[in-house]
């Protein structure tokens, strides 16, 4: 199969992987951010691909991820990244994590012999149709992390309800409050081992 | 498989640390190489991650402000007109670094507060509320949660407009309340009137001396008293021939838990002043004021016997 030594957009979609070794940077793609950040991923590929394998404990899964990110590139609208590096990794992390929850979505789903279609709302995913032992066990879920919240030593619950639940970043949380943003992400961890000390998940992987 | 605890509390540790400035990825790989625990560990910390958030909206109306006993930065007395507005700039997590604009938002904390918007628009915020606008344009806010009244100069070149879920509420120069409670949308006007709509829906005008629940696409017009509209002001809610569940409906958001009326009392009515207080007891100060019974149904309180 003949390699192209430029690639742009057009092609990529259909070459499978692309080859490092070959790989030369279109000089239309060199203008866009996506471009920049493609290039950025092929230098931190190796990093990129042994934290995905860890992550999913399977390395056809991460390159499948890699994959799916550098299609995204093509079609990212951002301005400029301070750090692309950590940027690039995020993404893939939250790619690797919505294959998780996906998986773990399907298997449960199946285990409930219910046919459910599943929607998103606010990118939340939730079943159209919940079983009434799903929407039973929910209620109780949310009546213990509500009780679990309200036992939270008084500053860690602050930060974790400004943060979590009304949705203020790290920074605004910590100049509301007065404290450091590290005193932010202190608290957030005493909540979050807080709430998985005291809250019994139903089970399900 | 039950997860070392200690590998739970890490996990927390990553969890945190990854939502910060600077993660650091390289030690997270070296953490999760150290054993396939530590991956199961990570998994346990984002499955409670992600029932945080599926939660979440419902949290923020199970959980009445009074309890955070810390001084909050919001407390109801004078202010300089930037400090009053006390916005927190408020960027959805999912856009990372596309441009986006700026979304403004106030909230209040353990009693109402009350600010000018713009030189023509003053709000107060029931206790517990938080409202959101796009910075730089004051024109069109959202409710997001809890109520609050408006007093709004009339201006023919610049409508006003309030959203509350998938209502909208256009003002024609007035003064009026709009209150969240669950699903559904109340709104009463004391001076001037409004125009409400669901999306797509047809417009219903509301003038002084009217209170209208808007609910699942259909929108119900009652009389109402002016003293009665935004009277959480003074601390009281008032309540004229008003149906049980619909006075259920509105102590909700005060009281710990949401109350709910046995379907056997749904006709009931009641008429009379409730004051809020800190809002915990407006469930036992109704039951007894009406002679019912009260349960604790876990989740929630039912005035009546039984859950």
């Amino acid at each position: 199969m003949l390699r192209q030594r430029v690639i742009d957009h057009r092609t990529l979609a259909f070459c499978g992987q692309p080859d490092t070794s070959h790989w030369l940077m279109g000089s239309d793609e060199a203008q866009t951010a996506g471009g920049g950040l493609r290039a950025q991923l092929e230098q931190i590929r190796p990093s990129l691909r042994r934290m995905l394998t860890v992550r999913l404990s399977n390395a056809d899964d991460a390159d499948d991820i890699l994959q799916e990110l550098w299609i995204k590139l093509e079609t990212l609208d951002s301005g400029p990244i301070a750090n692309p590096g950590a940027y690039l990794h995020r993404m893939a992390l939250n790619l690797s994590n919505d294959l998780v929850r996906e998986r773990s979505r399907r298997r449960n789903r199946e285990a409930d012999w219910t046919d459910v279609s599943v929607s998103t709302l606010d990118g939340v995913s939730v079943d159209d149709a919940p079983s009434p032992e799903r929407q039973a066990a929910d209620r109780q879920e949310l009546a213990h992390m509500v009780e679990a919240i309200r036992a939270m030593p008084d500053r860690a619950q602050q930060v974790f309800r400004r943060h979590r639940i009304d949705g203020l970043s790290h920074a605004d949380v910590a100049s509301e409050l007065g404290i450091s943003k590290s005193a932010v992400e202190k608290n957030m961890a005493t909540a979050l081992k807080h709430l998985m000390r005291h809250i019994n998940f139903d089970g399900r992987t | 498989m039950t997860i070392d605890p200690k590998l739970l509390e890490d996990a927390c540790d990553w969890l945190v640390a990854l939502d910060g400035d600077t993660p650091d990825y390289d030690a997270f790989t070296l953490w999760l190489e150290a054993s396939p625990t530590h991956v199961a560990a990570y998994d346990a910390a984002l499955l409670l991650d992600e029932r945080i958030t599926a939660h979440a909206p419902k949290l923020s109306t199970s959980l009445p402000a009074n309890d955070i006993h810390e001084a909050t930065s919001f407390s109801f007395g004078r202010r300089s007109l930037a400090a009053a507005l006390a916005v927190a700039i408020f960027v959805p997590a999912s856009l990372w670094l596309t441009m986006v604009p700026q979304m403004s938002q106030v909230t209040s904390g353990a009693a109402p507060q009350s600010f000018a918007l713009d030189t023509r628009t003053r709000i107060t915020l029931d206790r517990n509320s938080v409202l959101k606008h796009e910075k730089g344009d004051t024109g069109q806010v959202e409710l997001a949660s809890g109520a609050a009244h408006f007093d709004v100069r009339h201006d023919p070149k610049a409508r006003f407009m309030v959203s509350a879920g998938d209502v909208s509420i256009t003002d024609l120069g007035t003064r009026f309340e709009v209150q969240r409670n669950g699903a559904q949308v109340g709104v009463a006007v004391a001076q001037g009137s409004v125009s409400i709509a669901f999306k797509g829906g047809q417009p219903v005008t509301l003038t002084a001396g009217q209170r209208a629940f808007a609910e699942n696409g259909a929108i119900r017009v009652e009389t109402a008293d002016a003293t009665s509209v935004g009277s959480w002001q003074r601390g009281q809610l008032i309540f004229r021939n008003a149906a049980l569940p619909q006075v259920a409906r509105e102590i909700s958001r005060y009281t710990a838990k949401p109350v709910v009326v046995d379907p056997a009392l749904q006709d009931r009515r009641f008429s009379g002043v409730l004051a809020i207080g800190d809002g915990r007891a407006l469930d036992k100060n109704l039951a007894d004021f009406m002679g019912l019974p009260r349960t604790d149904c876990g989740t929630s309180v039912q005035l009546g016997a039984g859950c």
